[in-house]
């Protein structure tokens, strides 16, 4: 068959990024989560410059069961999903327990996701897995960063044409322990300063 | 089979265009209290196609026949082929009947066949590429929106899936109806 070129699939990277993608498991109690990783990543945290902080939100970028989600870049190389709460489209600051969250969504998906991304030039891709209906679910991203990296552009498996800019974390979040959005010093400093990462969990492989 | 074949499902052929469907009383679009398959279609055997599945166990896709029900989401022309990305869509039980009784249902008063279509679920499923090789009319002149089921062969193109297609039935607006995954499930039907 004659080989056609699918835009925005596959590894971007001109820097060797070949993703291998792999399952890892999440215990905190008696709740069990899962994401999914990507190793190795060749680029290095300075090809991911423009993604270090702050966070991208979009009207599009919604994840597999259909809800809006934020993304969150961090210098370690880690991209957090943070799914919005209605009304309001807020997420919490410091969503890193996976208890709390579990508790407060009931049966629905532990948030947010965690997936490492995959970046070289302006180019990123990384895959998260959600649920659909009971369905596990990955869902792959891939996006071009604009030049001044204030937006995201590109697609996942389930939308097209996505578009999200970036906004200060602060902005979108709530306060720990509130269900309002904060107006005042929303953010601890804590959360503002602290990458989460695997380490808030036990995690094995 | 028929005395009519609906289907040309060759793989490695050219493609299967959609031939004149009018068997078993259903016509082309299957207005029937379920889903009809054409006589060919019937007769297949394929995998319900999975994406997270398809990247997953590539061993195991790759080259098998798969089914797809989807809608249009656009069309890319490109030379020698023709790329259809469809939102997935997942097929109901059965097909919606249309009363205009409202109180039909408790009145036992079944709605003709004639007001039966094809029904798919609004359930958020990926998108999924398919692929039309050369041909004449070998890409079905669809518009977004449309509903088309496809059978074609697992390819992968950069790594990811994709349907070869090979033969393939489409569904008109107005010719098939989406209900909420949700709602369905709640729905009074009739069959």
């Amino acid at each position: 068959m004659r080989r056609l070129q699918l835009p925005l699939l596959g590894c971007l990277s001109a820097l060797a990024c070949e993703p291998q993608w792999h399952l890892v498991q999440v215990q905190s109690g008696r709740l069990r989560g899962e994401f999914v990783r990507s190793s190795p990543c060749v680029a290095t945290p300075a090809a991911k410059a423009p993604l270090t902080t702050g966070v991208y939100v979009g009207e599009n970028l919604r994840n597999v069961g259909g809800d809006r989600i934020i993304l969150r870049f961090l210098e370690n190389g880690e991209v957090w999903a943070f799914l919005t709460y209605t009304p309001g489209e807020k997420v919490r600051c410091e969503p890193v327990d996976i208890k709390q969250a579990a508790q407060r969504s009931k049966s629905r998906w532990p948030k947010p996701l965690l997936a490492r991304y995959c970046a070289g030039e302006r180019e990123l891709e990384f895959e998260l897995r959600g649920f659909n209906h009971r369905e596990a679910s990955p869902v792959r991203y891939t996006f071009t960063v604009s030049a001044d990296a204030q937006q995201l552009r590109g697609a996942s498996d389930y939308d097209e044409n996505i578009e999200a800019h970036w906004v200060e974390f602060e902005s979108v979040c709530l306060a720990p322990g509130t269900e309002e959005p904060a107006t005042e010093s929303p953010c601890a400093q804590g959360a503002k300063d602290r990458s989460p990462t695997a380490a808030h969990y036990s995690s094995t492989r | 089979m028929n005395a009519r074949s609906f289907f040309r499902y060759a793989e490695g052929l050219s493609l299967g265009a959609l031939m004149c469907a009018c068997g078993e009383g259903a016509g082309r679009y299957g207005h029937a209290r379920s889903y009809v398959p054409y006589a060919d279609e019937a007769e297949l055997t394929y995998l319900e196609f999975r994406l997270a599945g398809a990247r997953n166990d590539p061993a195991s896709f790759f080259r098998n026949r798969a089914r797809i029900f989807g809608t249009v989401v656009r069309r890319v022309s490109a030379p020698g082929a023709v790329t259809l990305v469809l939102r997935q869509r997942e097929l109901a039980p059965g097909n919606t009947c249309i009363s205009k009784n409202k109180d039909a249902w408790m009145q036992e008063d079944k709605p003709p066949e004639s007001t039966c279509r094809v029904t798919v679920t609004d359930e958020r499923l990926p998108l999924i590429r398919a692929v039309f090789g050369e041909g004449a009319g070998a890409a079905p002149e669809l518009l977004p929106g449309d509903l088309v089921m496809l059978v074609g062969l697992i390819d992968y193109m950069d790594g990811e899936p994709v349907i070869a297609a090979s033969a393939y039935r489409a569904w008109p607006k107005g010719e098939f109806i989406m209900w909420e995954s949700t709602a369905l499930s709640r729905l009074a039907r009739f069959d």
